[in-house]
């Protein structure tokens, strides 16, 4: 084998193409999951046109698997140590690496739109109640559903509803319902406590808590896994193609 | 909290000196949503007229806003005017008539631990509080005689004045006019700014040392592509036949690489033993 590669230097290159067939597998899996949101924080980013996050998440299912098969075909190149495998590999592995910088990059950046207690709080007041449009219906199940389920209101709290000019309001007179009926406190069977101790915003019968961190949570757990993870992944990857190129002239 | 609040209600019964008072505002620890768009929550004034000695006794709540150059709320015999919202132009004009009630039992005062009972939340509310404002529907409605409380304006400052009225119908006691309060306004839900404003540390990050990478990558691809190239084929029959030439060639190779290779292979290759 003199002159014909080095051991040494395709046992590096097979060590570091089982750690990439994992992580592009774990990726893969990982990917799946933020891309069937299971927070269910879908509509609020599509409403806004700034769903790429998931977009970035659909790309990186794509990279993941593709790292988990050229995994496998990199270390079948290097114990073979043919060059004409080699160098497929390394075409298809920059290829790959090219478009999992995209979904990182895609991802990351539209999180930063999201990641914005206005933008979401012009949304919910623009469309909470308006039955008019399909955004509306949509957004005003998404808001019922979060607000129920995580015991909280509006952005950063029931004030949210009372300060600004909204579709609620427009529909409710302040005097009977200052927010909607979903930001009272409820007991186990969601019945409201008590009407009016919501109404005069009795910190006892209200959620007082905004619905924000909820939110910006989910968003928060698809960016990190989606970027985060295929960042890192890169990194490594960038490691065995170097060694793979260095590889390649040894042949 | 509602020890606090206790405390706080204790603090007011203990000064009596009755016509120094002013009606309260609501806690806002206790009613968050104080005062609203259209609505102000006053605190009922226990303890504050004296005892409760007064039999008969009523109390009335007179609301005025701010720019109203009058504040009579008796005529010249003690007895309460009946001014009502609309003649007052929604107190503007003088002081109407908001609400009526009667004396406060001040030896019974809304006990606010017990707010989370909700067998006393609705009659610790009702005892505790009344609220100017709450009466949507009044004004339209043409059957209603009793006395109108009809939203107030948003944005208007107000003050109000509780007095006692005895059996006679005369004015017993008064309270002062209370601080002015101001309702809220309504910001417009257009004019919310939705600009991002600054980039995250991390997408900065992962943008700037990712396209460096790709870059670095691609040179590197290339220079290896090429110097392999330029190296001619040494997998051809040239090598097998003369393999320590080959050896040699194929050493002078990456060393050429090295030299045509980016820092970062540099420094990476250098120290690498050939085999």
């Amino acid at each position: 084998m003199a002159g014909k590669g080095s051991s040494g230097v395709a046992g590096l290159i097979i060590f570091g193409n089982i750690i990439i067939l994992m992580a592009g597998l774990a990726l893969f899996a990982e990917t799946i999951w933020a891309t069937t949101d299971p927070y269910k924080v879908y509509s609020i980013l599509g409403v806004t046109g700034k769903d790429d996050v998931f977009a970035g998440g659909w790309i990186a299912i794509f990279c993941g698997f593709c790292f988990f098969l050229l995994g496998i075909y990199g270390i079948v190149a290097a114990i073979r140590g043919s060059r004409t495998m080699v160098m497929v590999y390394l075409i298809l592995m920059l290829i790959v690496y090219i478009f999992e910088c995209a979904s990182c990059i895609t991802s990351f950046t539209h999180r930063d739109y999201m990641i914005n207690s206005n933008v979401i709080l012009k949304q919910m007041l623009t469309y909470y109640t308006d039955t008019s449009t399909a955004q509306g219906k949509e957004m005003t199940q998404v808001w019922n559903r979060i607000m129920l389920e995580n015991r909280c209101c509006g952005i950063s709290g029931p004030k949210d509803w009372v300060a600004y000019t909204s579709t609620f309001r427009a529909q409710f007179s302040e005097e009977k319902a200052p927010w909607p009926f979903l930001c009272c406190k409820r007991d186990a069977n969601f019945v409201i406590v008590n009407e009016e101790g919501c109404r005069v915003g009795h910190t006892d019968y209200i959620n007082t808590q905004g619905c924000f961190d909820h939110i910006s949570h989910a968003i928060n757990s698809y960016t990190w896994g989606i970027s985060w993870f295929g960042f890192a992944i890169l990194m490594w990857t960038l490691l065995v193609m170097l060694l793979t190129m260095y590889y390649y002239m040894t042949l | 909290m509602s020890l606090l609040l206790s405390l706080f209600f204790f603090g007011l019964m203990d000064q009596l000196c009755t016509t120094q008072i002013k009606p309260q505002i609501a806690n806002r620890l206790f009613i968050t949503n104080n005062p609203t768009l259209t609505t102000i929550a006053l605190e009922k004034p226990f303890c504050v007229f004296g005892s409760d000695s007064c039999s008969g006794c009523n109390v009335y709540l007179y609301g005025v806003d701010v720019a109203s150059s009058g504040l009579a709320v008796v005529d010249d015999n003690g007895v309460p005017l009946n001014s009502n919202f609309q003649r007052t132009n929604g107190g503007r004009l003088a002081p109407y008539k908001v609400a009526s009630f009667g004396l406060p039992n001040c030896k019974s005062p809304p006990q606010f631990d017990n707010a989370q009972d909700l067998t006393q939340i609705a009659n610790i509310l009702d005892k505790y509080l009344v609220r100017i404002g709450d009466n949507v529907t009044c004004l339209t409605d043409p059957n209603y005689l009793g006395i109108c409380n009809p939203p107030l304006s948003e944005g208007t400052t107000y003050r109000f004045r509780y007095i006692l009225v005895n059996s006679t119908g005369k004015m017993a006691d008064q309270t002062l006019w209370s601080d002015s309060i101001t309702t809220r306004t309504v910001k417009d839900m257009s004019r919310i700014d939705t600009w991002p404003g600054r980039r995250s540390g991390g997408m900065i990050v992962i943008t700037s040392i990712l396209s460096v990478l790709v870059f670095l990558l691609l040179a590197a691809f290339a220079a290896a592509v090429l110097t392999s190239m330029m190296g001619g084929s040494p997998t051809g029959a040239n090598a097998t036949m003369h393999e320590s030439r080959t050896t040699q060639q194929a050493s002078s190779e990456a060393y050429s690489g090295v030299l045509r290779g980016s820092s970062l292979e540099r420094e990476r290759y250098v120290p690498k033993p050939q085999a």
